[in-house]
């Protein structure tokens, strides 16, 4: 087991640098998860710490050794492709032993690693089969065989899930993250699915442009961004956002935008973040589950929320819940209102938002506020 | 005009295609079980028996040396060709080095080079370096061989995910053990449409041979079948069954690679 650690970590493919400076840490047995829009540098990052990629600067340690200039199998790591790569001449066993007959182990101990991966893994009745011959949810567990029978200090996982259909990828996820708990080997995962990012990850590191924007726990990143694009990456429908300007009326500070005007609760107004900024322009933002019908009876108290007067664009049931698209002054929110809400297409609505979550950024930087 | 006559004209046409190409095939084999004498005044009949003399005569005038000549020159030569085109093939499609572009460019320029035009110049060097009968020959098939086992090659490497090469490399494999234990089995059509390419210029090839070879002893098989035709008189029956051995090794080795040719062996190495 190992901790892995990026310092000052930069690549650069020509005059585009895709990854920039990024130092991060990740804890022995944690599951971290880099996620970020195509393009990021996430696979970039997971690329270099394999040794697939050679890094433009920085460091990369893996336990107490820098492994920068060391060849990626004397890394100690193992790596699980979005595209499975797996040999397709050879049978699933010979996939498995591959890595092993390569180290040289003894036969009993490859064969019995191999069986022991294929049997917790649910696939010891296919050893003798060819990749060929499998569904994809089964060479997508072949994957994970083939870098579990290695016993590595570091997993590396680059998209495994995103070739599987919607319902096998949930089936998947929940397996995944069962492996890691039995194993608990350190394992850094990529994927550009916040949803994944959200339910697999001890800690996350969001990222854009090649730099990390946001690194800490699922509910910390949700609950508090560190700025826009955090915001609005993070949490599905994402968040909605509205120009606004923050104004101050006997001694109340209200976020006001065409069609919006609430009032901000006493504790967020008296931050000074927030009364340096009075009169000028802010981006407000609020998520769609903190959006709620007033008729219904709600988690959050009336006082602690704000009316906005909406008209319903789009009402899209989803049992539980509907996203209902509202148009407010000149832009549009989603909310996720319970199913029992009376919104209906074309009618006027009005909504409660909960002002104990709302947030603030920064209108030019985009930088949290609040 | 119906579908079903279209069909059937052009199946038609391929019947009669199938014919063209046939038809010498059959002219050699049917004549080659003809006594001698009756190929000049009945060049079209049909055998009136199964007479194998013109085999036997064949067969005495060394047809089994020159099969064994030609097998031996054809499989080293094929194997020499695969074996270092195959490593040039990876080299240029799967690792980055300054000047690949143009290197490879340069052993393209083979493809260019008619062999008429260095029959001399070879003749030359290979007397003047002393080689050896199958050398002599060998050396050039090899050197003729490269570009074009390379172009293709080459363009199935490109074709080869490059995770696969990037997960051998996890895996603890070097460049050397991912082209022959990955990329080779996989690329089985490729190395099989290689060796019947060079396979079948490399056995039926003549000039190289006949200039080159300096003992009778170690002549190929279109070499020797020219012994077979005297300056006033040629023993046709003997020729054709000189020619029907000839064409059954091609005619197997088709065979046995055909399938590779035919079926991809990618499937399910990704997604």
């Amino acid at each position: 087991m190992a901790q892995v650690r990026l310092a000052g970590l930069s690549k650069r493919f020509g005059q585009t640098e895709a990854v920039k400076s990024v130092d991060l840490e990740v804890k022995d047995h944690e599951f971290l998860v880099l996620v970020g829009p195509s393009g990021c540098g996430k696979t970039t990052i997971l690329r270099m710490i394999a040794g697939l990629e050679e890094p433009t600067s920085g460091e990369i340690y893996i336990g107490e050794r820098r492994v920068n200039d060391l060849s990626p199998k004397d890394r100690d790591i193992a790596m699980v492709f979005q595209n499975y790569a797996l040999y397709p001449h050879m049978t699933l066993y010979d996939n498995m032993a591959f890595s092993l007959r390569l180290s040289k182990l003894p036969r009993s101990e490859i064969d019995r690693r191999v069986h022991e991966a294929a049997a917790m893994l649910g696939i010891e009745e296919l050893l003798d089969r060819r990749p060929g011959q499998l569904s994809g949810g089964q060479r997508q567990r072949v994957a994970v065989g083939r870098a579990v029978v290695r016993e590595p200090a570091v997993f590396l996982m680059d998209e495994p899930l995103s070739n599987l259909d919607a319902k096998l990828r949930i089936q998947t996820r929940a397996e995944l993250i069962k492996l890691h708990q039995r194993l608990g080997i350190t394992t850094i995962y990529v994927t550009h699915d916040q949803v994944e990012a959200m339910t697999m990850g001890d800690r996350i590191a969001v990222m854009r442009g090649g730099e990390i924007q946001q690194c800490d726990t699922p509910q910390e990143i949700f609950d508090h961004p560190a700025n826009r694009f955090v915001a609005g990456f993070i949490g599905s429908p994402p968040m909605n956002f509205i120009d606004a300007t923050l104004a101050q009326h006997d001694g109340v500070i209200r976020v006001e935008a065409p069609g919006v005007s609430v009032e901000l609760p006493q504790e967020t107004a008296r931050l000074p973040e927030v009364e340096g900024r009075v009169g000028g322009p802010v981006v407000f933002g609020v998520r769609p589950s903190d959006i709620y019908d007033p008729a219904l009876p709600g988690p959050v108290s009336p006082d602690e929320t704000n009316t906005v007067h909406a008209n319903v664009e789009v009402v899209e049931p989803m049992g539980a819940e509907s996203m209902v698209y509202l148009r407010v002054g000149d832009s549009t929110f989603i909310a996720s209102l319970d199913s029992g809400s009376r919104a209906v297409e074309g009618s006027d609505l009005a909504v409660a938002l909960n002002m104990r979550k709302i947030h603030l950024f920064d209108a030019e930087t985009g930088e949290t506020i609040v | 005009m119906t579908r079903r006559a279209l069909v059937w004209l052009r199946d038609l046409g391929f019947a009669l295609l199938a014919a063209v190409f046939m038809l010498p095939l059959a002219w050699t084999v049917i004549g080659s079980l003809r006594p001698g004498n009756t190929l000049r005044t009945e060049p079209w009949g049909l055998p009136e028996a199964l007479d194998l003399e013109n085999y036997v005569a064949a067969w005495e005038g060394d047809i089994g040396l020159y099969l064994l000549n030609s097998t031996v020159v054809t499989i080293v030569s094929v194997a020499l060709i695969i074996g270092l085109s195959a490593p040039a093939a990876y080299a240029f499609a799967r690792l980055r080095f300054s000047g690949s572009g143009l290197i490879f460019g340069f052993i393209l320029t083979g493809l260019l080079i008619p062999a008429h035009a260095v029959l001399i110049p070879l003749y030359q060097l290979n007397s003047a370096l002393r080689v050896g009968d199958y050398l002599a020959i060998i050396g050039p098939y090899v050197a003729f061989g490269l570009p074009l086992s390379t172009l293709l090659l080459r363009a199935y490497f490109v074709e080869v995910p490059c995770e696969l090469m990037e997960a051998a490399i996890v895996d603890g494999a070097g460049h050397w053990r991912i082209l022959w234990q990955v990329f080779m089995p996989i690329a089985r059509p490729a190395v099989a449409t290689v060796a019947i390419f060079q396979a079948a210029w490399i056995w039926n090839e003549l000039p190289f041979a006949l200039v080159f070879i300096k003992e009778s002893a170690h002549q190929t098989l279109p070499v020797g079948l020219l012994s077979f035709q005297g300056e006033h008189i040629a023993n046709w029956g003997a020729i054709l069954a000189g020619v029907t051995v000839a064409v059954v090794p091609l005619m197997i080795l088709y065979l046995l690679f055909q399938k590779h040719i035919v079926r991809g062996l990618t499937a399910g190495a990704v997604k």
